[in-house]
Order: structure tokens, then C-alpha cells, then sequence
């Protein structure tokens, strides 16, 4: 059984580099930049999760 | 975009963390027994100032099973339409995706299950791979060693109809060096020339 000292805390993060896949099609760029959405600030995005979860927006199957 | 705070940290000006969120965690996060359990999770992601997003597969994936219950619909669709960071499923992700099935189908280890990755997850995997950022997942059997290495790992209990019962919250990182090397030796073998069938 797993314990509670198994638990560590998410801390800083690596900086992590895109893979660099191979160029056979598009527009000749080696590394592809997907834009993203606008989005909130994180901390509006926690809070809005955790509003969300309140309303129990997925229930256990029953 | 993220919102100007997300886009830096206090690490010297660095771009902030990306984390792509599963489907099954964005589930559990909407959860009224889990949810409480995982906010300690958001409170560390916000306190690190990373950016929460997800692919936009997983509106897709998160949509589907509530899409005819109109007041979650509508919460849940809200929700991605104005808060979190998605980003596209466009023609470029789907062929570096078509490239990712083969690398898994490459490597020993998960040769045997290239077609039980799901399209969604080969997806979701290959954006974190395109971005360089982080997955988020209670699967990480959707995201294979030796192309995924696990960053974080934490065990969440709860409390269900009297039951306990645990999930594992694994956060997964791209390993840049294994799937380059797939990708190169994938690119070499194919454009080596096939041995004459003809004999001589």
C-alpha cells in the first residue's frame, strides 16, 4: 500500500525544448508553432475549477 | 494567449511551464468527490506559475460524454471557450502525430501496442512534444516509456458511497533524446534501398 511519504509536491519545473521532427511537408520550418487560444491567468483557471467541481460536473458512473 | 502573469515565472524572465491536461483529469478535477482531494495539485501548479492548458482534442474527449445535458454542456464548453489554453488539432499536429504512432510502433517496449494508443492520446502526447511541455495524466499508459519519463507522481485519496479509493496523478515530461533517435532511425531505414529481389 502506498504511503503519504510516496507523495512529493509538484516544485519547479525543467524548461523543456520542443522536439525537433523531421521537415517533408508545410512550409520548411523545423519546429512548428501551434497557436494557442486566449486563455485566463492561471489562478482564474483554478478557480473556476474549483467552482466547476462543486457543481459535480462528472459524477461517479453509477 | 496565456495571460501576461502565466507567460513568465521569477526564473530570470524563463517562459513558463506548459501543462496539457488529460481528459481523465480534467474529469476528475470537475468531480465533486475528487476535485476537493486534487486542489492541493492546482494550488502547486499555480504557486509554479505554470500554464494549464490542454489540447483542443480534449474538448472533444471532455465534450462527449456530457453533450446532452445542457447545463453541464454549457458549463463545461464555457469553461474552455473563456478560461483555459487550448491548443489546435490543426493539419500540421496530425501528420507529426501520424510520425509519433510510428515511433511508438518502433520501440520493442510498446511495438506490441501501437494500436491500443488511443488517436486522442497520440494526439495530446505529440502536442506536448511539438511545445515541449509538460502531460498531465492519470494514465500514464497513454503516454509510453521510453518516450514519456515521469516528472511527478502523487496518490490522491477519497472518499466514494463509503468506499476509499486512490488515483495516481502522474506528471510526464517528452524524453527529447529517445524520440529523436526513433525518428532518426525510422528516417534511415526507409531511405535505405531495398535489397534486389532478382536473382542473378
Amino acid at each position: 500500500m502506498y504511503t503519504k511519504t510516496m507523495v512529493t509536491k509538484i516544485t519547479q519545473l525543467p524548461q523543456l525544448k520542443p522536439v525537433k521532427f523531421p521537415r517533408s511537408y508545410g512550409s520548411g520550418k523545423v519546429v512548428y508553432k501551434i497557436q494557442p487560444s486566449v486563455g485566463q491567468p492561471t489562478k482564474k483557471v483554478v478557480a473556476e475549477i474549483k467552482r466547476l467541481a462543486k457543481k459535480d460536473i462528472y459524477p461517479p458512473e453509477q | 494567449m496565456p495571460g501576461k502573469n502565466d507567460t513568465q515565472n521569477n526564473n530570470g524572465g524563463a517562459q513558463a511551464p506548459i501543462i496539457l491536461i488529460d481528459n481523465n483529469m480534467i474529469q476528475h478535477f470537475l468531480s465533486k468527490h475528487l476535485g476537493k482531494e486534487l486542489e492541493p495539485i492546482l494550488k502547486e501548479v499555480e504557486d509554479i506559475g505554470a500554464v494549464l492548458s490542454v489540447s483542443q482534442i480534449v474538448v472533444y474527449e471532455a465534450l462527449k460524454a456530457i453533450v446532452f445535458k445542457p447545463t453541464r454542456f454549457a458549463e463545461v464548453s464555457g469553461f474552455f471557450e473563456k478560461y483555459i489554453v487550448r491548443y489546435p488539432v490543426n493539419e500540421e499536429v496530425l501528420i507529426e502525430a501520424a510520425r509519433v504512432h510510428e515511433v511508438y510502433g518502433s520501440d520493442k517496449h510498446t511495438k506490441a501496442h501501437r494500436d491500443s494508443f488511443s488517436s486522442e492520446d497520440v494526439i495530446i502526447g505529440t502536442t506536448a512534444m511539438m511545445l515541449g511541455a509538460f502531460v498531465m495524466t492519470c494514465d500514464a499508459n497513454d503516454f509510453p516509456i521510453p518516450f514519456f519519463k515521469e516528472v511527478n507522481r502523487q496518490h490522491i485519496y477519497y472518499q466514494e458511497k463509503g468506499r476509499r479509493r486512490h488515483i495516481v496523478m502522474y506528471l510526464l515530461q517528452p524524453d527529447g533524446e529517445a524520440i529523436g533517435a526513433a525518428l532518426e532511425q525510422l528516417n534511415t531505414s526507409n531511405m535505405k534501398p531495398k535489397p534486389s529481389s532478382k536473382k542473378k
